[in-house]
């Protein structure tokens, strides 16, 4: 699938978002300089030997051609255009800004992010209204700012693609439905549900997630789930990200194997469990899965 | 006695023009008596724009007393719609359906479409022509190779007809100046027929092994394209442009004599498998921008399954080589062949994305009349819908709910992956 060189722009935010995973870290914000070298830090190692007979040492095949920006909130950068600019003059075929949106409901600004090279938005919604969203974001305004945003990008007459992220936490998951019917609304083109809050219950939370999944496929949007296990993704499997992408995100998390993985028949590919989630909540809801028909496609695919 | 009038309509896509009705007028026209009592127009309407009660008032308004259409999978809904009113407006018209969609399965579109007159299977030039001889009253319909037909409430199925042997025997509708070149949509054929045998492709199974058109009005065609103005990129419809060395080397040959202007060959279709540092060479002496090529699957099975001929190291050689030297590659997948799984088909689109062709088309397989997929849907597991564009809607590992997720899985992926900027 896709790859992404994926690129911190800084810790800097407009948003103090409750479960930021950023917000106790003290990141530097890297200057343009050192961005501008992780964006030339790009190709494999060793070259591969070369494909042309004669054709002089070979090529330097780029390791990604693709690049994600993500903070903190990469629009609070003075300089990001021009680092767009430079993605794009570098080579880079798709750069995509991972962000709140807040920033695009200024129009001359978005129109700014994509006259520099920028297509891929994917942009955090934590809930249908700003009651939610905003609670939080810790932001008051930041629901209007970021579905203004939204619609801003929707009026860009160039070819874009639109992902939402949806965090699911115990103070939202109940609004799970109604956010994704809200970002099905503003005709995107994925959705992301991940799962934040490892004190919300998997059992809880998966009949919600059961009909997300079913509205977004109703109205013909791809969606996918993150952090959540195999075995309580049975029947959904289609929908595991993990599957396509792996398991590493620029989230920090510590999977764990529970009592029953053992037996699961997905315990050489599963990482099991967030561990802090397990400290909560203990076993109680896992049990493993002993047969599927995907196993064996699934294995294949990762080789 | 009045000539007859006959109008050749096409539906296209994408402001396209239909090369086949060029086809059919030139060859008839090579008839005398067809030339002194018929006029033979074409229309091309482009389907995506144009509505039904447009087509029916150009036909009200012309009046005449033959149409022929050619249906494809994508147009023929639109097609009945239109045959349908015409035919109750105006009886005595007569209607004759020709093209891929009809043609292998004549009799069932009869049955089904009172309007319809007679079906026309397989290649048209001859038989088309020998219809507007029996409509002049100078031939028996019953003579006629490659029609179905009713008579009373029988319907009739004459023997098949075998393709021509020599296409020298059709004149160009170009060098004729039936059709006139327009930058994007213009199409040169230099063979028909195909070397493979896809399971699930029309061509390979009706027009087994290669007819060429004589080489010097191939040379004489792509002279008049390249000459004319305002074309900026014209392309070939042959199924496989790189099919045989030897040939290639003499049309790029001519392509860049004649190629005084910088003309681009866009969308050429090839195998990519028998790609090397010489074909690229040829691709750009012959101004190719961009090529088209499976591989459809990427999976042992389903590519066993559908007969269908793939080298990864090969492919993946030359989706490089190409790339590399300038030439944007668009490769294909198919969703819902026979032997793949959802899981199956996203190993698919990840081997494709490694190899970063400048485009990944995805489409879902089309269980098109005539294949062998078609014909022997039982034996592969496959149901369809009936209707066309004929979808498949389930294969035996791969039920319909999960065909379901894979095409709106595409569809996000072809968004994400193809996006373009703006020029």
């Amino acid at each position: 699938m896709i790859r992404y060189k994926e690129i911190f722009l800084g810790n800097q935010c407009n948003n103090e978002c409750i479960y930021c995973p950023y917000r106790y870290k003290t990141f530097s914000n890297p200057d343009f300089d050192s961005i501008i070298n992780a964006l030339n830090q790009n190709v494999e190692n060793p070259p591969i030997p070369p494909l042309v007979k004669g054709g002089g040492g070979g090529f330097l095949i780029k390791k990604y051609d693709s690049v994600a920006f993500y903070g903190g909130e990469p629009t609070l950068r003075n300089d990001l255009s021009g680092i767009i600019l430079a993605a794009k003059r570098k080579g880079f075929r798709r750069i995509k800004l991972i962000t709140n949106g807040c920033a695009f409901s200024d129009i001359q600004f978005l129109l700014e992010i994509a006259n520099a090279g920028c297509y891929l938005f994917e942009i955090k919604i934590w809930g249908s209204n700003p009651d939610i969203h905003d609670y939080l974001t810790r932001t008051t305004g930041s629901f209007q700012q970021t579905i203004q945003g939204i619609e801003n990008l929707q009026r860009l007459s160039c070819d874009k693609f639109i992902c939402i992220r949806i965090p699911m936490c115990c103070q939202n998951y109940k609004d799970l439905e109604a956010t994704v019917t809200a970002a099905l609304g503003l005709g995107i083109n994925r959705i992301i549900l991940q799962f934040q809050d490892y004190h919300l219950s998997l059992k809880d939370v998966l009949p919600h997630i059961k009909n997300a999944v079913n509205l977004s496929i109703l109205n013909r949007v791809w969606i996918v789930t993150e952090g959540l296990p195999f075995c309580i993704m049975q029947g959904l499997e289609h929908h595991m990200s993990e599957i396509y992408y792996g398991w590493n995100t620029f989230f920090e998390k510590v999977f764990k194997h529970h009592q029953y993985c053992q037996d699961c028949i997905y315990q050489e590919l599963c990482p099991g469990v967030e561990e802090k989630y397990l400290e909560q909540f203990r076993n109680n809801e896992f049990s493993p899965v002993k047969e599927t028909k995907y196993l064996q496609d699934i294995l294949a695919f990762h080789g | 006695m009045d000539k007859k009038k006959v109008i050749l309509i096409s539906l296209n896509w994408a402001n396209h023009f239909s090369l086949a009705s060029g086809y059919l007028k030139a060859y008839a026209l090579k008839d005398s008596f067809v030339r002194e009592n018929a006029v033979i127009e074409i229309v091309d309407f482009d389907s995506e724009v144009i509505s039904i009660q447009q087509v029916v008032y150009y036909l009200s308004q012309s009046r005449p007393d033959i149409i022929g259409f050619s249906g494809y999978c994508w147009n023929i809904v639109k097609i009945l719609d239109t045959v349908r009113i015409i035919k109750t407006l105006y009886p005595h018209i007569q209607i004759i359906l020709g093209g891929p969609e009809a043609g292998p399965i004549g009799a069932k579109y009869l049955e089904e479409n009172h309007c319809i007159d007679v079906v026309v299977n397989g290649e048209g030039e001859v038989t088309f022509a020998e219809l507007l001889k029996y409509y002049l009253g100078q031939c028996r319909l019953e003579e006629i190779k490659g029609v179905t037909y009713r008579v009373d409430d029988q319907i009739i199925e004459n023997p098949p007809r075998q393709p021509i042997e020599d296409l020298s025997e059709i004149p160009s509708p170009y060098l004729e100046g039936i059709l006139s070149p327009r930058d994007k949509v213009t199409y040169i054929e230099t063979y028909r027929g195909c070397v493979f045998r896809c399971r699930y492709c029309f061509e390979g199974k009706n027009l087994p092994g290669l007819r060429f058109f004589p080489e010097e009005r191939v040379k004489k065609e792509i002279e008049f394209v390249l000459s004319h103005p305002g074309i900026k990129s014209f392309h070939f419809v042959d199924t496989v442009f790189n099919v045989k060395k030897e040939r290639l080397e003499k049309i790029v040959d001519i392509i860049s004599r004649a190629n005084r202007f910088g003309i681009e060959l866009r969308t050429v279709e090839i195998i990519a498998e028998f790609v090397d540092e010489e074909t690229v060479a040829l691709f750009k002496k012959a101004s190719v921008k961009s090529v088209e090529t499976g591989p459809q699957t990427v999976n042992k099975e389903t590519l066993k399954n559908v007969n269908r001929y793939y080298d990864e190291e090969k492919f993946k050689s030359a989706v490089r080589l190409l790339e590399d030297n300038g030439i944007e590659v668009t490769t294909d997948l198919i969703i819902g062949l026979p032997g793949d799984t959802f899981f199956k088909f996203v190993n698919s689109v990840k081997a494709l994305i490694n190899m970063r062709p400048s485009t990944l088309v995805f489409s879902i397989l089309h269980v098109l009349p005539g294949t062998i997929l078609y014909e022997q849907s039982h034996k592969f597991g496959l149901t369809f819908d009936d209707k066309a564009p004929h979808l498949v809607l389930s294969a035996p590992d791969f039920p319909y709910e999960e065909i379901d997720k894979a095409v709106i899985m595409a569809y996000s992926l072809d968004k994400e992956y193809n996006i373009k900027s703006p020029l």
